[in-house]
This record gives C-alpha cells, sequence and structure tokens, in this order.
C-alpha cells in the first residue's frame, strides 16, 4: 500500500532537520503503530507525507499502490488515497464553529457537488450515514462540532476522512483525550475498517493501545526509525528502550 | 429518526412537533434563539422608523430613500468583498484609494485617451483584480499581515490618485451612459401617462412583485426540504408571519421607489453584486472553502483547502469590487476627484461588522453587511435631514459601531 524510501525532511523554521532516512511499509489490510515519545517526529513524518503543508524541504521516495508520487499539497495526498486525521483536533482537526455535517462533507465536497454548487441533500444523507455508522452522539447533524463532547469531535474527525474513502488512514493520537467508552468505540471502528481492506498507520503514546490494536509497530526517536518489531515480539520494554536510544 | 433523537431536536423548542405553544411564547423563543439573526433587521426598522418620525416623514420619501440606496450603492459593494477579506481573518484597508484611484483612471480612458465607457470599466475592473492580486501575494507568498500590506496600498494608491489627477485637478466626466450608471433609472417598458397608476414606475413595481413571488418560493420550498430531513424549521404561524413581514418590507420598498424614478442602476447593480456573492458564499464549494478558512486555516489547510488560492480570490475579488465601488461613485458624482475615495476602506469595515462579521474569522455574511451598510448610511443620511452636526454624527456612528460589535461578542458568548 505504502512504502517510503530514503525519507529526510529538513525544517527550515526550526533550522534543523527532522527526519533521516527514514524507511518503512504499511501493507494492505494492516494496522501498523509508530511508538516513541513525545517530539520524535511521528506527527512531522506524517506531515511530510500528508502533502506537506509545513513546508519542510524533504527528500526521497514515496509509492502509493506502487507508484511513485510526490504530493505538494494535502490535496493531492487526499486524491492518492491518504487521509491524515490530526492529533490536535481542536487547533487542527476541525471547524469548531461550523456543524458536523459541514465538518464532515469539507475534505469531499467535489464528491456532493455538480459544477461547484454544493447539494445540501447529498450532504445530509452523507453526514446521517456517518452519523449512524459510527455512533456520533449529537442532537442533529446541525449542531456546532464545539458542543460535542471530545469522543465525538473525534469520530466526526474520522467521518470526515472516511467520506474521502482513503485506502490509507493515519490516525494520530486517535484517543487523546477521549473517555473510555469512546475509546473503545474507536479501536472497534478501526477494526471493521482493516477488515474492509483499509490500511491504518497509528501514532500513539499509549504502549498498551499500541500494543493491543498494531499489527507490527515502527519505533521512532529522534526523527529516525530506530526499530520494527512485530506485534508477538513487540513488549514495552522493548519499546521503550529503542525509543529512548 | 428515532422518537429519541427527536425529542433531542425538539428541546431547542423551535421544532414543528413539540408541545403546543402560543404564538407569542413562539415568537419570543424564536426571537431568543436567533438575536444575532434578527438583530441587524430589528435595529434598521428602529433607525428608520426613529428617523421617519424625527423628520415627519421626509426621511421615508421616495425620493430621500432613492438617494439614500444610491448613496449605499457603493459602500454596499465595498462592504460585500471586504466580508468576504474580514471571513478569511485579514483586513483590507487599500480599498478607498484604490477605488478613487481606479476612477481617475477610468476617467482618463474616457477624457484623455478617447476610449468608450464599454472599454474602461472593464479595463478599472481588470486592474481592481491585478491590485488585489498584489495585496494577496504579499499577505500569501510572503506572510505579511494584511494590515500592514493594505496600509502600504492605502499610502500607495493616494499618491496614485494624486499623481494621475496632478496636472488636471478634478476632471468633468462627459459621457452620459458612464454617468447613469450612478445617476439614471431603469427605462419604464409601460408609458407613463395610462389611466392605471399615473406617475409610477410600472416596471419596478412588477419586479418588486417577481422577486416577492421568488422569496416566497424559495422559503416554502427549503422548509419543505428541512421538514422531509426532520430539522427544525419555524411553526406554521410564525413562519407566515415571517413571510407577510418580508413580502410588505419588499413591497413597501418596491412601492415607495415605483413612486419616484423606479429602480436605478446603481441599486441594480449592487442587488445583482449582492446576489451572485450571496450564491458564491452560501452554495458553492468555493464559499464553503472560504468560511472553513476562515473558521481555521490549518484545518481548512488539512482538509485540502488551498488557502493561498483562496487569499488570491478574497483579494482580487475586493479588489474588482473596489473599482467598481470607484466607478459607482466617479459616476454619482460625475467626475473624478483627488479625494475620491476617502474613507471609503473604513466605512465598508463598519458595514461589516455592523452586519454580523467577526473579527475572530470564519462568521460574516453578504446579506449581513448590506443591511450592516443600509443601517450605516440610513444614520448618516437620518442625521442629514435633522441636521444634527457633523461632529456628534461621528460620535454617533462610532457609538453604533461599537454597540453592534458588542451586541455580537455579548449574544455569541450567551448562546453557550
Amino acid at each position: 500500500m505504502l512504502e517510503v524510501k530514503n525519507w529526510n525532511a529538513y525544517d527550515p523554521t526550526l533550522g534543523r532537520t527532522i527526519l533521516k532516512d527514514v524507511n518503512f511499509n504499511v501493507k494492505k489490510g494492516e494496522i501498523v503503530g509508530f511508538a516513541g515519545l513525545m517530539g520524535s517526529g511521528r506527527t512531522e513524518l506524517a506531515l511530510s507525507l500528508f502533502g506537506n503543508p509545513k513546508g519542510y524541504r524533504v527528500k526521497g521516495e514515496v509509492y502509493i499502490e506502487g507508484k511513485k508520487k510526490h504530493c505538494k499539497h494535502p490535496q493531492e495526498a487526499i486524491d492518492a488515497g491518504v487521509a491524515y486525521a490530526t492529533e490536535d483536533r481542536k487547533a487542527a482537526g476541525l471547524i469548531l464553529i461550523q456543524d458536523v455535517k459541514q465538518n464532515i462533507s469539507l475534505a469531499n465536497l467535489q464528491e456532493i457537488a455538480h459544477q461547484g454548487v454544493v447539494d445540501n441533500n447529498a450532504e445530509i444523507k452523507v453526514a446521517e450515514e456517518y452519523r449512524a455508522s459510527l455512533n456520533i452522539k449529537t442532537p442533529s447533524i446541525e449542531q456546532k462540532v464545539r458542543n460535542l463532547s471530545g469522543g465525538n469531535q473525534q469520530k466526526v474527525s474520522v467521518a470526515k476522512w472516511l467520506f474521502v474513502k482513503p485506502g490509507l488512514l493515519i490516525l494520530d493520537e486517535p484517543t487523546r483525550g477521549i473517555d473510555v467508552g469512546a475509546k473503545y468505540e474507536i479501536y472497534t471502528i478501526m477494526t471493521r475498517l482493516v477488515e474492509q481492506g483499509m490500511s491504518i498507520i497509528m501514532i500513539s503514546s499509549e504502549l498498551p493501545e499500541v500494543l493491543g490494536m498494531s499489527d507490527r509497530v515502527y519505533i521512532v526517536s529522534s526523527g529516525r526509525i530506530t526499530g520494527e518489531l512485530p506485534i508477538e515480539e513487540a513488549t514495552q520494554e522493548k519499546i521503550m528502550q529503542l525509543a529512548t536510544n | 429518526m428515532s422518537s429519541q433523537q427527536a425529542d433531542l431536536v425538539g428541546t431547542r423548542g423551535v421544532d414543528g412537533g413539540a408541545p403546543k405553544m402560543s404564538f407569542m411564547q413562539n415568537l419570543q423563543k424564536v426571537l431568543q434563539l436567533n438575536i444575532r439573526d434578527y438583530g441587524m433587521y430589528i435595529a434598521l426598522f428602529v433607525i428608520m422608523a426613529y428617523f421617519t418620525w424625527r423628520t415627519d416623514g421626509l426621511f421615508i420619501s421616495s425620493r430621500n430613500i432613492a438617494n439614500l440606496l444610491n448613496q449605499t450603492g457603493y459602500i454596499a459593494v465595498l462592504a460585500v468583498g471586504m466580508t468576504l477579506v474580514i471571513v478569511v481573518r485579514h483586513i483590507d484597508l487599500s480599498v478607498g484609494f484604490l477605488s478613487g484611484f481606479l476612477a481617475a483612471i477610468a476617467t482618463i480612458g474616457m477624457v484623455s485617451w478617447h476610449l468608450p465607457w464599454y472599454v474602461v470599466i472593464p479595463l478599472a475592473l481588470a486592474l481592481g483584480i491585478l491590485a488585489g492580486a498584489i495585496t494577496a501575494f504579499m499577505v500569501a507568498q510572503l506572510g505579511i499581515p494584511a494590515f500592514v500590506a493594505t496600509l502600504g496600498g492605502w499610502l500607495a494608491y493616494r499618491g496614485l490618485l494624486l499623481l494621475s489627477l496632478a496636472g488636471t485637478g478634478t476632471i468633468i466626466i462627459p459621457d452620459e451612459t458612464f454617468n447613469a450608471i450612478g445617476n439614471g433609472y431603469i427605462p419604464d417598458i409601460f408609458p407613463a401617462d395610462t389611466g392605471f397608476l399615473p406617475g409610477v414606475h410600472k416596471l419596478t413595481l412588477l419586479l418588486g412583485l417577481v422577486g416577492i413571488i421568488l422569496f416566497i418560493i424559495s422559503q416554502i420550498n427549503s422548509r419543505r426540504q428541512k421538514q422531509a430531513y426532520h430539522f427544525e424549521v419555524l411553526p406554521m404561524n410564525l413562519f407566515v408571519t415571517k413571510l407577510a413581514f418580508v413580502a410588505v418590507l419588499l413591497g413597501a420598498i418596491t412601492w415607495v421607489l415605483a413612486g419616484y424614478n423606479g429602480l436605478s442602476w446603481t441599486v441594480v447593480i449592487v442587488l445583482i453584486v449582492v446576489g451572485v456573492y450571496h450564491f458564491i458564499t452560501t452554495q458553492t464549494v468555493l464559499g464553503r472553502h472560504i468560511y472553513a478558512m476562515g473558521g481555521n486555516p490549518e484545518a481548512a489547510q488539512l482538509s485540502g483547502v488551498n488557502v493561498k488560492r483562496l487569499t488570491y480570490v478574497v483579494f482580487g475579488s475586493m479588489g474588482m469590487l473596489s473599482a467598481l465601488a470607484g466607478i459607482l461613485f466617479a459616476s454619482r458624482l460625475r467626475s473624478a476627484t483627488p479625494t475620491g475615495g476617502t474613507l471609503f476602506e473604513l466605512d465598508a469595515i463598519a458595514a461589516a461588522f455592523i452586519g454580523g462579521a467577526s473579527p475572530a474569522g470564519g462568521i460574516g455574511t453578504v446579506m449581513g453587511s448590506l443591511i450592516g451598510a443600509l443601517v450605516y448610511m440610513s444614520l448618516t443620511s437620518g442625521m442629514n435631514l435633522m441636521s444634527t452636526d457633523i461632529s456628534l454624527q461621528y460620535v454617533v456612528r462610532g457609538a453604533v459601531l461599537v454597540g453592534a460589535v458588542i451586541f455580537d461578542v455579548v449574544t455569541r458568548t450567551r448562546s453557550r
């Protein structure tokens, strides 16, 4: 599904290299965990692959479905079948002053528009579908996202990315700051998606979650991949050792 | 939809299926929930009623309303463009002198280069788009705050305006077709001296009637659609009241205008601009992207919205509308003057804020800004009729601007 070779990134605003010789791959229908400490470069890695919105200087090769791609804007990454649900859903993921349906449709308005004019009925239909399938608890899809709980906001964010029908979904800290029930629901959704053939990259700082959900784990430390563990061999101790070396 | 969900919808109190409430209770509840949306209309109504009372009806006379609308024209056009700029969290201070400068260019084009009006108008509009693109380049590509970039534009266009008219001073525009834009009225297709309603502009009446019918049809359609999806709709009696209120209001304006010279070309142009921008902002992908960018630029960009391109679109449209405002103003004065466009930018910004645009971004409507411009110009017109001292006029306008924004902030924090 995704293959990344010798990927390097330099952040001109920080003035330093943030990713160095990163190599990894994700297969179809697989959940790949990315473990590591805060600031190890996992989010930067995801952003640099997802159309590079921060303007890092990148070098290396990315293959999506076997084809070499170089996405210069998130829209190109979306078109190539990649979706990225950010770790900070309030600041960078959702438009809090807009309602549930507008947030869900935002990344794929083309699908519900004819010649640039949005079909409001189609939008309502799509939003109602995702509200039902992801069990988003909201009085109405016209409710402002600001008024939803953290878990339901996260589900709206996931719904937005499922609507672009990606082959690869990157979830950055998908359960940060949400309650246990919603966490469990997010895990269930992830399992269901990989059963349908989607690939998922899960970036998480919570080791039990990484160990519980992933098929394989990459460990990132200071912008390098310091280890790859099949889930059978992965333990908290091994991951922590690789993450801190 | 399950009954439980329907109940949740109903708890906001305006669902048609909610327990029967009296008409007044309904009205009170709807006004409370939507005070931000209706506030401006109420303010406009109160201001107009007050001035009508204080001037013994002079304010609402056909002649004054026609003049008021023509004066509002160029501010309304600028306010529409400014709304989009404010929605995407920027500001444009350069629009006043830009419109003055482009009006001067158009005038010089007609007088010195002997170009016809149908060449200079597109030329001015194109130069406006170019000016907007330069601003957008500085803001989007170089990352300069819009306030600073357009302050530079404010100074530069002022200088260019003075320079372009340096040798000649004020230039009188001889082209009567061009001057008709700001002073002319649409022709009546029916003879004026028939026995039926003599002295009334019948095409204006007809257009007004068509407008009212279209409004009612679209409202009924959208209500039906919302009901089909079990969304909240106004209770029937309130819905009818709203329709009747708007119909009477539109009818009254039409009647007043028809009693003078009918619809002016300025009003026609403003209606077209407002109509097109209203459609773009509410119905299109482009409009959705603009509001998404205003609501959260980072989230919008990560959702595939091309934020840089939108900055060009928004400032380009602002530049084009600046040119249009300059044309309306020059045409109204039948001349280009070295002071043309002075302080237009602040009038337009004030109109957009009175109309409910939020400096925090993502909020503001084209219709709101049109009403804001009407409120602002009604104040000016009314106080002029009452011969209020000009110094006091500024104080009142300032108070209304700040009052409108305070109202906006207070009602927003209170509604969660």
